[in-house]
């Protein structure tokens, strides 16, 4: 099978791989949340990425970042095969957490998600690698 | 033989007439052969969905243990036990080498019998599954959340551990019987024409260890020179009550296919475990000289280790007032098996045109009035009139193994007649038979040995295919056959081959087990000492000739990838882990001239093989299991330098860790 991926200076990649990751294509407005039901928040039209990464340990590049509701995180691939969740155990209780991803393969592929979240701080990892510290915190600011 | 009973029917020259009244019985209506449509869904299991029972069939002289969905006869999984696995490695890695070791070496190779699943008051319970290795004698216990063999453990004193490894009703004792009766002694040099001056038998009582499975050698005990074949534990009321078929009570030690067939009867052997038990905890027995290796794994290592014992305590008879007994039985019998009740006990004259059904409570009678016509070294013999509760007449030819449905109903395998048997356990008379393709051996009901048997289906193990599949040459895989046996006739559902030569096998309701099944190894409990917690430890040390090269697999590069400063004469150690806690994503490893096996390598496992490159030259290395889209690129090299090259001991994974270079 023979494909033409698009990769820009920041990982981003155009539809194939956004079909292969079952995501939206980077549209804001069709990012995840939770459920796939419907949001609850106007899109801010921000895109903040967070790099995913196997080379050199295992990781979420930046670890730590702080968006406004409405803003979408794109979790782009880098290196491995990485997912992103938000653990119902290590996050407020209450909130609707966004659905966990599913797991991107190749490079560029990315997963959009639709910060949905009342403000605060929130915990995301890698399923696989979390306890090689494959780790997120997410700071909403309303 | 010396025993004289009675006997009412005998031996095979009546074969033939036995024949015509099989062929009798054979001639009932409808052809349960033809298939229709019907039966093919009763077999029949959509995609996605899953099985009603795991099915454990013994890999016979493949020495494995193969598992299977039933009804639909998909094959789950072969768990390496007692032979090398170059598929997974077992056999071959550091972790799991130490699980094939006897006393008389490693060993490559055995033959399994008869699977046995952990019991819990009479039925299957579903934490273990035990299994027998045949030629050098030893009993394996498969870890039913991991699929995987965690113990091994030798029987030292005998030959040919076949009547085993049947387990007491709450898994208090897996059993073992001598098959074939050896000097008496550790290392006898006699000639083997003394084998009625020098040889004994024994039969081993393995005690189990309730909370992890940990399996001991407790005692043997000392019985005649015979050979001993099959065992089962009583339930119920004779739950303290282990049973073991004998044969060439004669004592022949050649040709023993005319010599050890000359008696009319042999015996069963009655063994009640909690005396002897009892005879033991009080001092009873003495330790005798005994080599043997008790392999298993160990948690705080995260790997198999191997442990050598000497010596074991062993007791006569005669040190066990009222334990032992002998029941005479026709004629050179296989199988014993205790129906639901506990009150039967059923044998198969693999000769005899019988199936002689002795009862529990007549023999507990008799031995209370004594009733025995005579004692052969110290063991009492009963009187088989007096133990005997039927005999079911117009069987085949050749009656082996029985199994339960629960149902009142027992279901015999017919050896030389071919077919299977079912009767009725109140009157011994048979209402239903049907036939095997071809020359089945054992057969085996869902929990057909329990208290409370699962009898929907049946599945009987056949000694050859023949034409029944697309034929593949002169040897051709044994195969399985389903019979559905819910209604009052039974019907042949599906026909398929095997791994090996299925003997015995086990099944069990999948909802006992599939959920106690684990995803992963826990890299947290990872008690490895070469394991890595962190990629970034991944790292390659030399000290003199060994060097060690821990790596890690992840999706989709080996850490490290490329290595040089090896030299001919060097023995590398690769310790592999695999540090994803992803379900079913494996990584495999090998590198090319390794001489040995691939290394699998499960997510949070570490696993080590030794390489000793013999021929200078960059060697190329790469994941042997599909793992990601870039499973293709998951490759690296490794530099082989001539002795005494200077080449400098180095180890990179790609630009980003270039300058991490590790000289020791």
């Amino acid at each position: 099978m023979t494909m033409k991926w698009a990769i820009g200076r920041t990982g981003a990649v155009l539809a194939v791989a956004a079909l292969l990751a079952g995501c939206g294509s980077g549209d804001a407005a069709q990012a995840a949340v939770a459920g796939g039901s419907v949001p609850t928040v106007e899109p801010t039209g921000t895109v903040v990425e967070v790099r995913m990464m196997s080379i050199g340990g295992e990781k979420f590049g930046p670890e730590e970042l702080t968006v406004r509701r409405g803003d979408v995180v794109r979790f782009v691939l880098e290196s491995g095969v990485h997912n992103v969740s938000f653990p119902a155990a290590e996050n407020p209780d209450g909130v609707r957490l966004p659905e966990t991803s599913p797991y991107l393969q190749v490079p560029g592929q990315h997963h959009d998600v639709l910060i949905d979240l009342p403000a605060g701080e929130y915990t995301f990892h890698c399923d696989p690698h979390v306890f090689l510290g494959m780790v997120g915190k997410l700071t909403v600011n309303e | 033989m010396k025993g004289e009973a009675r006997m009412k029917k005998v031996l095979l020259g009546a074969a033939a007439v036995a024949v015509v009244g099989g062929m009798a019985m054979t001639a009932l209506p409808g052809n349960r052969s033809a298939l229709g449509a019907d039966i093919a869904s009763r077999t029949y299991v959509a995609p996605g969905e899953y099985d009603e029972f795991y099915g454990f069939l013994s890999g016979g002289y493949s020495g494995q243990l193969s598992i299977w969905g039933i009804p639909s006869g998909r094959m789950l999984k072969v768990i390496p036990v007692f032979s090398q696995d170059p598929e997974t490695g077992y056999g071959y890695t550091e972790e799991t080498k130490p699980l094939l070791m006897t006393s008389y070496g490693f060993q490559a190779w055995d033959d399994s019998h008869h699977p046995h699943l952990s019991q819990t008051n009479g039925d299957a319970d579903g934490r273990w599954v035990f299994i027998n290795g045949n030629n050098t004698p030893r009993i394996a216990r498969i870890d039913l959340s991991y699929f995987e063999t965690r113990e091994t453990l030798e029987i030292p004193n005998t030959g040919g551990n076949h009547g085993s490894s049947f387990v007491t009703q709450n898994t208090e004792y897996v059993v073992g019987a001598t098959r074939f009766s050896i000097p008496t002694g550790k290392d006898v040099d006699v000639p083997i024409s003394s084998f009625k001056e020098n040889f004994s038998g024994k039969i081993s009582f393995v005690n189990v260890r309730p909370e992890d499975g940990r399996m001991n050698l407790a005692f043997q005990l000392r019985v005649p020179a015979y050979n001993y074949d099959l065992a089962r534990a009583g339930k119920g009321p004779s739950g303290d009550w282990v049973f073991f078929t004998t044969y060439n009570t004669e004592q022949a030690h050649t040709l023993l296919e005319i010599e050890a067939s000359r008696a009319d009867k042999d015996f069963i052997l009655a063994v009640n475990w909690k005396k002897v038990e009892e005879a033991a905890k009080a001092g009873k027995g003495r330790q005798v000289a005994a080599e043997y290796y008790h392999n298993y794994y160990d948690p705080s290592k995260s790997m198999a280790v191997s442990e050598r014992k000497n010596g074991v305590l062993q007791l006569d008879p005669a040190d066990v007032a009222g334990a032992v007994f002998l029941l005479p039985t026709p004629k050179s019998p296989h199988g014993v098996d205790i129906d639901p009740s506990g009150e039967l006990i059923v044998a198969g004259g693999k000769l005899a045109t019988v199936i002689p059904v002795h009862s529990y409570s007549k023999m507990m009678a008799a031995i209370a009035n004594q009733e025995f016509e005579e004692t052969i070294d110290g063991i009492p013999v009963l009187r088989y009139a007096s133990t005997i509760a039927g005999e079911v007449e117009n069987p085949g030819l050749g009656p082996l193994h029985t199994e339960f449905d629960g149902k009142g109903y027992a279901y015999t395998s017919v050896y030389i007649s071919s077919e299977i048997v079912k009767w009725d356990l109140k009157t011994f008379q048979v209402v239903d038979r049907i036939e095997a393709f071809y020359s089945i051996g054992h057969l085996m009901i869902p929990r057909g040995d329990n208290r409370n048997p699962a009898g929907k289906y049946l599945i009987g193990m056949t000694k050859t295919a023949r034409d029944r599949f697309l034929p593949v040459g002169p040897k051709q895989n044994h195969p399985a056959q389903l019979y559905d046996i819910s209604g009052d006739r039974m019907v042949m559902l599906s026909d398929f081959p095997t791994i090996g030569e299925p003997h015995y096998a086990q099944a069990i309701e999948a909802s006992k087990i599939k959920d106690q099944s684990k995803r992963i190894y826990s890299l947290a409990e990872n008690n490895h000492p070469y394991a890595l917690k962190r990629t970034e430890d991944a790292r390659v040390e030399r000290s003199g000739n060994i060097v060690r090269v821990w790596m890690a697999h992840i999706r989709s590069h080996q850490r490290p990838d490329n290595i040089e400063g090896i030299m001919v004469g060097d023995t590398v150690y690769f310790h592999h882990t695999n540090v994803e806690q992803d379900w079913d994503v494996v990584h495999g490893f090998a590198i090319k001239g390794m001489g040995t096996a691939e290394v699998l390598v499960a997510p949070g496992q570490t696993k080590t093989n030794i390489w000793v490159p013999t021929r200078p030259g960059v060697y190329p290395f790469y994941c042997t299991a599909f793992c990601s889209a870039l499973h293709q690129e998951m490759q690296g090299y490794v530099r082989v330098s001539p002795r005494g090259a200077n080449t400098p001991l180095v180890w990179r994974t790609g630009n980003e860790a270039g300058g991490a270079v590790n000289v020791n």
